[in-house]
């Protein structure tokens, strides 16, 4: 069962990905292109209204209160790996975004 | 070491590399272009263009977790089909993406994996076309079509129709197994896979 991030999701530049923004442990923000398949979201994202949604992750460790996961890609200015607080992070099965209207 | 074409269509058969839709045919015959060259495979270009708008404005490198956002509001997406091709100008620069996706497995029994570069194709290269530039590594694990940063460099426009061979792959072997890797999302895909 896979593990996913909440974060914020934007349109992206291609129609099969998204612009996906979330906050470190730290509270560093941190910025990625991701494909569509490892993103859902509640409502359809666009720039004026962005998305509350999650990102699938893997978890490499957990630690008190913070857990190191690997995105599906790398992040703007940095690698796929970035420590997040451990409450952002929920495991449960993949489900259907929206359907586009 | 980089994989002759008899070996790409190995490693295509043994899933260690997966191209959809794989291109054909694997041999020269009579009436179709043989993507295969002596170790490369052409892939194809897609239909979608992302053109960035035009300044002023600065992008700054420090602000990690805004760049995404203000490079795709900074952009706008150019379908385009084969009655009407994008046309590159002069000096333009552009994103474009590969019709194929490209799946480099790892297989952690095998104990070495593969790796790929995109490299742009002489005869393109001829007219001044740049298909990429500083990014042509396929990491092990990557699954996805291959994103394009096309520029062109020579006097001419150039005319782009959908499912022209624009790139050439080269494979190579990558000894050993990387640790935790992008690979492992292999599988877990949502169950419609796109929306």
């Amino acid at each position: 069962m896979p593990h996913w991030l909440h974060c914020k999701v934007l349109p992206g530049q291609f129609s099969n990905e998204f612009v996906v923004e979330g906050q470190s442990a730290s509270g560093e923000g941190f910025s990625l292109f991701c494909p569509e398949e490892f993103v859902e979201f509640e409502n359809e994202p666009s720039f004026e209204r962005p998305a509350d949604g999650w990102i699938q992750v893997q978890i490499v460790e957990t630690a008190k209160g913070v857990r190191l996961v690997c995105l599906p890609r790398h992040t703007f200015g940095g690698g796929p790996y970035v420590t997040v607080r451990a409450d952002a992070v929920e495991r449960r099965p993949a489900r259907q975004n929206a359907e586009l209207t | 070491m980089i994989l002759s074409n008899v070996e790409i269509q190995r490693a295509l058969d043994d899933g260690r590399l997966v191209i959809k839709p794989e291109p054909m045919p694997r041999r020269p015959t009579h009436g179709a272009t043989c993507p295969y060259d002596t170790h490369t495979v052409d892939l194809t270009l897609s239909t979608d263009f992302v053109v960035p708008n035009s300044g002023p404005f600065t992008i700054d490198f420090a602000q990690p977790g805004k760049i995404s956002e203000f490079i795709a509001q900074n952009s706008k997406r150019e379908p385009s089909s084969a009655e009407r091709p994008f046309v590159l100008g002069r000096g333009k620069f552009v994103l474009a993406q590969t019709r194929e996706t490209v799946e480099l497995p790892i297989k952690p029994k095998l104990k070495k994996c593969l790796a790929a570069r995109i490299e742009g194709k002489s005869s393109r290269a001829r007219c001044g076309l740049l298909v990429h530039f500083t990014a042509p590594t396929v990491h092990p694990g990557w699954s996805g079509p291959l994103t394009l940063e096309m520029a062109n460099l020579g006097p001419a426009d150039l005319t782009l129709k959908p499912g022209i061979a624009i790139a050439q792959l080269i494979v190579e072997e990558v000894l050993g197994i990387p640790f935790e890797n992008q690979s492992q999302f292999h599988g877990q895909r949502t169950p419609s896979g796109t929306r």
